[in-house]
């Protein structure tokens, strides 16, 4: 599992924090049933504040990416990796879409075409 | 044949050959010498020591040679550092004096009635030219005159950490199987008719399951600092390597019964501890030490990336 964050970056520290974990997620690492390491290891590994961590914890857990226990700390939930791949997937659409000027009722209306 | 082989040959199997050949020699003309024998002369001989006692100071100076010497070459290469051809020459012919003396000694009292009519001491000089060759033998076979050169992995992994950026991975693996072996092989010998005693079975057991639940599980972490390495439910015992002390990371394929096993296995020879729950992928740290550390987590390629990449930023980073 690996996080990078970019400290000069415009993107706030939670949202690399969440899109580093949500990748490791993707990838399988931690597998469902396992844990993210504690908030408080993580803050001062990366040298940011533990609110920022615990903020993209509440992120992906918001995602359906990850249980927040209170002994247990954060879980990782089956279906995660799927779910993680779906959610990067979408932010890079979304990303492409403002790109090319694409509005999200247009977006929408493509991806509803596409499902059915 | 490897480096290893070959100083191994050259610093132990050599001098300790000429050892096992003294001490045959004198086992075999036990009967043929007298007690004690001539080991000193001045023109005539003029001294003389116990069999036992000479065969025995000879032997042993001998023997604590060799051990010093082997030990000495493979920590020195493990290290990584040369081994110069003069340096084992000379070294393995020092390693062979005790034995040359030994059996010179013993040529010269061969069949004589008593220590003053032994013949003259002059023999140890071809003795000691003996030695010598061992030595020039043992400098051709043993020395290493190039420094080696250290193998960088052609593919060092990295994970594209730029300047500036901040970096944690974290990988684990655990064996559950472990968990089960330990607790049931002792009750699996317990029904075995003329097996354990069921008292004896789960005590057994129950130490089992505690020495698997202490190493059945472990844990790495990589950040600025370095690399810390934790073992079992209880993240004890831990090891802390800092990033100052790491050469090089790479990943590597381990079996499961290589490198000593499961566990926390320590090669003094190879200079290699691995922190193994199961074989498969693995971290493997090069130290500056010359040491290696081996960590049996999953997706280690991109624990090394991280430590090759925090490496080269702290080479390059103006503090």
């Amino acid at each position: 599992m690996l996080v990078q964050i970019d400290p000069s970056s415009t993107v706030p520290l939670f949202e690399q924090v969440a899109a580093s974990l949500r990748r490791s997620l993707a990838d399988g690492h931690p597998a469902p049933g396992q844990q993210l390491p504690p908030a408080r290891e993580l803050a001062t590994a990366l040298e940011i504040n533990v609110h920022t961590v615990l903020r993209a914890y509440a992120l992906l857990r918001d995602e359906g990416l990850i249980d927040l226990r209170r002994r247990r700390g954060a879980v990782v939930i089956g279906g995660a990796p799927g779910r993680a791949r779906l959610a990067e997937l979408a932010e890079d659409l979304v990303r492409e879409a403002k790109r090319t000027g694409v509005g999200l009722d247009e977006l929408t209306g493509m991806l509803k075409e596409k499902y059915a | 044949m490897n480096k290893l082989i070959r100083v191994l040959i050259a610093t132990a199997v050599l001098p300790g050959a000429a050892l096992a050949v003294a001490a045959a020699f004198e086992n075999a003309w036990a009967h043929r010498l007298p007690d004690p024998v001539a080991t000193h002369w001045n023109s005539a001989p003029n001294n003389a020591t116990p069999l036992g006692v000479f065969t025995g100071v000879c032997l042993g100076l001998g023997a604590a040679a060799v051990l010093l010497l082997a030990t000495t070459a493979v920590t020195v290469l493990r290290r990584g550092r040369p081994l110069p051809r003069a340096t084992v020459g000379v070294g393995v012919g020092f390693a062979c004096l005790p034995p040359a003396v030994l059996l010179s000694v013993l040529v010269a009292n061969l069949d004589v009635p008593d220590w003053h009519a032994a013949r003259s001491g002059a023999v140890v000089v071809l003795f000691m030219l003996g030695a010598a060759t061992l030595g020039v033998v043992a400098a051709l076979v043993g020395g290493l005159p190039v420094p080696p050169v250290r193998e960088e992995a052609a593919d060092r992994p990295s994970v594209g950490l730029r300047p500036g950026q901040r970096a944690f991975w974290s990988g684990r693996a655990a064996n559950p199987g472990m968990l089960w072996a330990l607790a049931l092989v002792p009750v699996a010998i317990a029904l075995v008719p003329a097996g354990l005693s069921w008292p004896v079975a789960t005590w057994i057991a129950l130490v089992g399951v505690l020495v698997a639940a202490l190493t059945y599980r472990l844990s790495a972490s990589v950040d600025a600092k370095g690399v810390t390495i934790r073992f079992g439910l209880l993240g004890v015992p831990w090891r802390h390597l800092r990033l100052g002390s790491i050469r090089e990371a790479t990943a590597r394929e381990l079996s499961t019964f290589g490198d000593g096993g499961l566990g926390l296995r320590f090669n003094p020879v190879t200079g290699t501890t691995a922190y193994k729950v199961r074989g498969g992928p693995a971290l493997a740290l090069a130290l500056e030490s010359g040491r290696t550390v081996l960590v049996s987590v999953d997706d280690p390629e991109t624990g090394a990336g991280l430590v090759n990449d925090l490496l080269a930023q702290r080479i390059t980073r103006i503090d």
